[in-house]
């Protein structure tokens, strides 16, 4: 079954977000992601700005200024709940291993 | 040297995979993709190296911006900050190119790249795959039941032999087209849940063989129709339909040359399109015209190959006469017959000629042929041909067709080339036969 948009964000969506809880260029997302993910993570340009172009169109984040074509961007609230739930589910994955693997005490 | 190549390439509109695998060779061996129409590419001499290539499908560009989109230009300059320079686009389709050595690709997320193709490519070939399935498929079962019901009758005539082989090739086509694209889609997006690309895989062998095809069919239908007069008018009917697209493309083309907005260039172009369609219907009814007027599309024969008149050694003046004659590579057929203009009783008689052209094909069409009144069966009637002397035909082999056990003065005789079916309302005797003979050979 597709995942309905959204509803659990990929861990480039995940990242392209967690860039704009504060105010970013667009274009500044491509290197800034890899440089938080140790170049774990890495969001190429076509994906970034149709991303960008969904997530606005979603509500999730808003345009700030625009300098030319360069245009910044920060998230909305709706997109800051939608970071903070996958936070949530993603910590509720973490807990759940080491529950069950009995590793809590390792962290 | 030539410093600039073209290329004729038949790729699949949505065969990335293909498209930048071979980009890159040609980057190897020194050429570099600079221009894309329909068909043609444009390479430019380079140093040769490597060079990656990607494909990208932006399915909000339309073909008749005068200039990028301010949206066009963002894109452009992510994919530029990334390394990515544009090479050329087309219709939704973005080619770009980068130097560095391992580049992030332009698309990470293969589920969001699997959405964009399938908006360009519903967008741009989906319709018309399908409306060529429904045109291949309609025009093909016509042509396979005729093949099926009547060989002898297609295979005699150029121009059904032409639609139909048309007609198939376009059904194979959008079938093979179609099938692989969803096939491809369905596997690709399960794939993608797992953050893997599955490449694509196009026809461009297919797509070079039918268009080989489709061309080698048009000359040989141009060919058949040499001994006909009908051979100019043809050839004027094809070019005029050719022209219509370098002519409409030329409008948009220079509408987007001068700067025109989209939308206006899209309604001139499409105002072109309908003029060009009256001008052609023009055209075509002003060559047909010409055609009847100077017999184009009359038999050449203007002669019957023998009459009731010379084989009875009567008057057939007044005789309606009939003659309709069928060419192609393959075969050729002379159908007449003559019918008395009174309703006095007076001989009558038809005949078919069948000349066939590949020798290989005389026993089948020998067959057919004997076979031809089969389907009467059944009709408180019996046919059925027993053979005959040959020997008074000239012929290799004869057949007399007989109804509910009695003569009925029809004959299927077999000579070398041709196979002649006749049907008298007399008895024909040993000299009319000799006399046949010598007029068909």
């Amino acid at each position: 079954m597709p995942r309905a948009k959204f509803q659990t964000l990929t861990e480039q969506m995940y990242y392209i977000l967690l860039c704009l809880s504060s105010e970013c260029y667009g274009m500044d997302i491509m290197d800034k992601v890899p440089q938080m993910t140790d170049g774990r993570v890495k969001v190429g340009s076509g994906t970034l700005y149709n991303l960008l172009e969904q997530f606005l169109e979603a509500g999730m984040i808003k345009e700030t200024k625009a300098e030319g074509r360069r245009r910044c961007y920060i998230l909305t609230d709706k997109g800051r709940e939608l970071l903070e739930s996958e936070y949530k589910r993603l910590n509720s994955l973490v807990s759940d291993y080491q529950r069950l693997m009995g590793k809590g005490d390792t962290q | 040297m030539k410093d600039i190549k073209k290329k004729v390439e038949f790729f699949t509109f949505y065969d990335k995979t293909g498209i930048e695998k071979h980009l890159e060779k040609m980057a190897s061996e020194g050429w570099l993709l600079e221009k894309m129409s329909a068909f043609r590419w444009t390479y430019r001499r380079i140093e040769p190296k490597k060079i990656h290539f990607s494909v990208s499908y932006y399915a909000t560009i339309t073909d008749f911006e005068p200039e990028p989109t301010e949206e066009q230009q963002a894109f452009n300059e992510f994919c530029d900050h990334s390394g990515w320079k544009l090479a050329t686009q087309t219709v939704q389709m973005q080619v770009f190119y980068n130097e560095n050595e391992n580049p992030v690709p332009i698309e990470t997320d293969p589920m969001l790249e699997i959405e964009n193709i399938h908006i360009s490519v519903k967008k741009t070939v989906l319709v018309s795959y399908f409306l060529m399935l429904f045109l291949g498929f309609i025009m093909g079962t016509g042509f396979v039941s005729t093949m099926l019901g009547d060989p002898i009758l297609l295979l005699s005539s150029a121009s059904r032999l032409f639609t139909g082989i048309w007609s198939i090739l376009a059904l194979a086509y959008s079938l093979t087209e179609l099938i692989t694209y969803f096939a491809w889609r369905k596997k690709a997006k399960a794939l993608a849940e797992q953050g893997i690309f599955l490449e694509t895989r196009g026809h461009r062998k297919l797509g070079f063989s039918i268009v080989v095809f489709m061309l080698a069919s048009i000359i040989l239908y141009l060919i058949s129709l040499a001994d006909s007069g009908l051979q100019f008018y043809m050839t004027a009917y094809l070019l005029i339909l050719l022209a219509g697209f370098p002519l409409v493309n030329g409008v948009k083309a220079l509408l987007k040359k001068k700067k025109v907005k989209a939308g206006t260039n899209k309604a001139l172009t499409f105002a072109a399109s309908f003029v060009f369609a009256f001008a052609l219907t023009g055209a075509l009814t002003a060559v047909t015209v010409m055609g009847i007027k100077n017999d184009a599309f009359e038999s050449d024969l203007k002669e019957l190959p023998f009459t009731i008149g010379e084989l009875l050694k009567v008057d057939d003046s007044d005789y309606l006469k009939t003659h309709v004659e069928d060419n192609s590579i393959i075969l050729g057929q002379y159908r007449s017959s003559q019918h008395p203009n009174t309703y006095e009783h007076s001989p009558t008689m038809r005949y078919t000629i069948t000349e066939v052209k590949m020798p290989f094909l005389y026993d089948f069409v020998a067959d057919t042929l004997y076979h031809h009144y089969d389907e009467w069966k059944g009709w408180n009637s019996t046919y059925e041909y027993v053979e005959t002397d040959a020997t008074a035909w000239g012929a290799n082999k004869a057949w007399e067709l007989y109804r509910n056990g009695e003569s009925d003065n029809a004959f299927l005789v077999c000579y070398d080339k041709y196979i002649l079916e006749i049907s008298v309302d007399w008895k024909l005797t040993s000299e009319q036969k000799q006399l046949i003979y010598d007029k068909l050979n």
